[in-house]
């Protein structure tokens, strides 16, 4: 049983961190999207479609790493967060399927009408994607209202105030990474308007505000923190929830004096570091019920057999670093590259 | 009311996936083929072949990542007591598939679609195999998922009897259902490909001529086109002698008939194969739709003979694409009569299995999520009206780039600048 635990356990970590790579990357992204119609001349818009369209169908599979590696490694969880958070995960797929396409066929057809369609469903459709992933997160690590035979909720009550906090700091720390990764990785504009340093400072602020007003409801919500049992045995990683508000001030800073790098890192840090406090915090719980505690599920209770999660455990430790190397190989080989047309 | 809108919905959003599916198994194969005559020949004409075919595998393919994000969320969402279930077994071939083929394909489809006139031959070469050997692995490890739904092996059921639990994995990898079906799928989806690119060329020649690049993209889909008409119903009618083995029901459904038994349930007309069906009909929780099966599988079987003769036609009259117009309109039919083939055959597969989710282990009944059916009405309109949208677009945007053709592609993207 012990090594059973121990794989249950890691792939608890695992899908921690596919998750927080997804969403980190996801950021600048769907950041990128929801900003590119905003004072941006044409040229400039399709240098922004170059830079996130390069990279955006790569990221998205860590989304399905960390939903496939749910279904494969704790099936209970799995069955019972997607059928209870229904009609959020059907919304989800609906803005990716459209922001995969528009993002691909945006340039497919020189008609303005056309363009102009694609760029406006672009740009809704990545303001969706963070706001319902981070609705979602908000009501899972708050707790969803499970009982033994099914969810009880209503789809209203999962936008209440704090899955509200959690839409708004996924929103706007994505729209602040995306003001950063443009100022990165894209051509110089010629003929929008200048940028507007506020605007980006104001966006930070508000990823801040969401963040904290997110942790404070969560605790207030269900002691996610003060009930933490890994929280109350190893104090040291109070530092990440810590570090997260840190790392959402450095970027107001950064975005104050203009260094574009730090713009991003710490917009990304900020993100990281507050999906793995909640992660940290919340475990083993997978499954958290507001109903009563005793319907929740957690890690060890809900995870596969020994023999599953020991194949699903060598597979990983295989490809998941066979991954990051080629899909850093491709960051750095169009870092230099500023997305001009062909 | 809500197994059957579960059930629709899922059949609806499979088969809409799977439109797209073959098409970009079979695409980027060819583009991988003029790829690599490009790199050794260094001529011009290939490359421009490539990115021609590319840009329609582009459209593909695109669409069939977009939809196929839908099939691993809906285990979850509207069969969520199957995921339950099979969750130990099911699971982990979804995670793999993600892990070794969608990284892939998706990293290098990036760099294909938005930055190959910027990367180097090598580079080129290097992204295209990627992608097509991301393909195969895909279909790999998705079909080993359905292989075990079709023939559970290498599993125990729990004690008390909740779900299946893996015992061993390189049985379910060895699967015999998953090795035919592999075989036979893949031979069809480059048919379908080669369908594509005999198609489309031979309509575009109507307006364009014979071009040159033309004639090259049907000569080598005729020798694909050729090898895989043959090659999957030859791998079919063994699959289906190893079917009569596995899943007596469906076998007898292909090829008896089913008649009233006289006590209220159900039987096979031919006696001989009613003494190898394993279960009683009438214990059954839902009798399979034996019309259904028979006629799938008749449509199938004409089809595929037909496509060997016209194969067969083609490749020893090839001017007739050349020059003949009624050859070349007819041709681009070639297209749909793949898919109603691939889709019949799925039909046998799939509707062949009722009431079977898990053959002999778990009903379709049994599997749906309990939920509110307003929920189910909301996700059934709304993924209907999205693929009509989405069908519509790709359509749109495949004929803008036949119309263009092989020539004036690369023109055409420097253009849109």
């Amino acid at each position: 049983m012990l090594l059973h635990d121990t794989a249950a356990i890691l792939w608890y970590a695992i899908l921690a961190v596919a998750w927080i790579a997804y969403l980190a990357q996801e950021s600048y992204i769907v950041g990128s999207g929801m900003l590119h119609r905003f004072g941006y001349g044409q040229a400039k818009r399709r240098s922004i479609q170059l830079s996130s369209g390069l990279h955006y169908d790569g990221i998205e599979v860590w989304l399905i790493v960390a939903v496939g590696g749910t279904f494969a490694a704790f099936p209970p969880v799995f069955a019972t967060i997607l059928s209870s958070l229904y009609v959020p995960f059907f919304l989800l797929i609906a803005s990716l399927i459209v922001r995969a396409v528009t993002i691909e066929f945006m340039y497919k057809d020189p008609s303005p009408a056309w363009r102009n369609l694609m760029s406006i469903l672009w740009g809704v459709s990545s303001l969706l994607v963070p706001f319902v992933l981070g609705v979602y997160f908000a009501n899972v690590f708050g707790g969803i209202a499970v009982d033994a035979s099914g969810y009880k909720g209503c789809i209203l009550e999962l936008f209440g105030p704090v899955g509200l906090a959690g839409g708004l700091f996924f929103v706007a720390n994505a729209a602040a990474n995306g003001v950063a990764w443009i100022r990165l990785t894209t051509i110089e504009d010629k003929d929008g308007k200048p940028e507007s340093k506020t605007g980006a400072i104001a966006l930070s602020c508000l990823s801040l505000f969401g963040l904290i007003v997110l942790f404070l409801g969560l605790n207030n919500k269900t002691s996610l923190f003060a009930a933490s049992s890994l929280l109350s045995g190893a104090p040291i990683l109070w530092a990440l929830p810590a570090l997260a508000v840190v790392a959402g001030i450095l970027q107001i800073v950064a975005f104050w004096r203009g260094r574009k790098a730090y713009q991003l890192v710490c917009g990304i840090a900020s993100l990281v570091l507050a999906m793995a406090s909640l992660f940290v915090a919340s475990f083993p719980r997978m499954v958290i019920s507001s109903i009563d505690p005793k319907f929740g599920i957690d890690a060890i209770a809900g995870s596969s057999s020994r023999t599953t999660l020991g194949v699903m455990t060598w597979v990983a430790i295989v490809f998941i670093p066979i991954v990051i190397a080629y899909q850093t190989w491709k960051y750095a080989h169009f870092r230099k590259d500023k997305n001009e047309e062909a | 009311m809500l197994e059957t809108l579960s059930r629709l919905q899922f059949a609806l959003t499979i088969a809409f996936h799977y439109l797209f599916v073959p098409a970009s198994i079979g695409l980027i194969f060819f583009v991988a083929i003029f790829e690599t005559a490009y790199f050794f020949t260094k001529k011009l004409e290939y490359k421009k072949l490539s990115n021609f075919w590319s840009e329609i595998f582009l459209v593909v393919y695109v669409v069939g990542i977009a939809t196929g994000l839908t099939m691993p969320i809906q285990f979850g969402t509207n069969w969520s007591k199957y995921s339950v279930f099979m969750g130990d077994v099911f699971g982990s071939p979804l995670a793999f598939e993600a892990l070794m083929a969608f990284f892939i394909e998706s990293t290098f489809a990036g760099i294909w679609l938005f930055k190959r006139n910027k990367i180097s031959r090598g580079l080129r070469l290097t992204t295209v195999w990627l992608i097509t050997i991301g393909t195969v692995i895909s279909a790999v490890w998705i079909l080993t998922a359905n292989a075990f739904m079709q023939h559970p092996v290498g599993y125990e059921l729990a004690a008390d009897k909740s779900k299946v639990l893996l015992t061993n994995f390189g049985q379910l990898l060895t699967n015999p259902y998953l090795i035919w079906m592999f075989f036979h799928n893949h031979f069809a989806a480059l048919l379908v490909g080669a369908f594509i690119v005999i198609g489309v060329s031979a309509h575009s020649m109507k307006k364009a001529g014979a071009t040159s690049g033309f004639k090259k993209s049907i000569n080598v889909a005729l020798v694909i086109g050729l090898v895989s008409a043959v090659a999957a119903p030859v791998l079919g009618d063994s699959y289906g002698k190893y079917l009569a083995t596995v899943q007596p029901l469906k076998a007898t459904l292909i090829l008896g008939e089913l008649v009233s038994d006289g006590k209220g349930g159900l039987a096979p007309v031919d006696a001989t194969s009613s003494a190898t069906l394993p279960v009683d009909l009438s214990s059954l929780p839902e009798i399979p739709n034996a019309t259904l099966v028979r006629s799938a599988f008749l449509v199938m079987v004409v089809l595929g003979v037909f496509f060997i003769l016209a194969m067969l036609i083609l490749t020893l009259r090839r001017k007739l694409l050349w020059e003949n117009r009624f050859f070349q309109s007819l041709a681009l039919w070639l297209i749909p009569a793949g898919y109603v083939a691939i889709m019949a055959g799925w039909v046998v597969t799939e509707a062949g299995r009722i009431p079977w989710i898990v053959y002999g282990l778990m009903s379709v009944g049994d599997a749906i999520s309990n939920v509110p059916v307003a929920s189910v009405v909301f996700s059934l309109c709304l993924m209907v009206a999205l693929y009509a949208l989405l069908f519509i677009v790709a359509l749109m945007l495949i004929n803008k780039i036949v119309r263009k053709g092989p020539e004036n592609i690369e023109e055409a993207q420097h253009a849109s600048a």
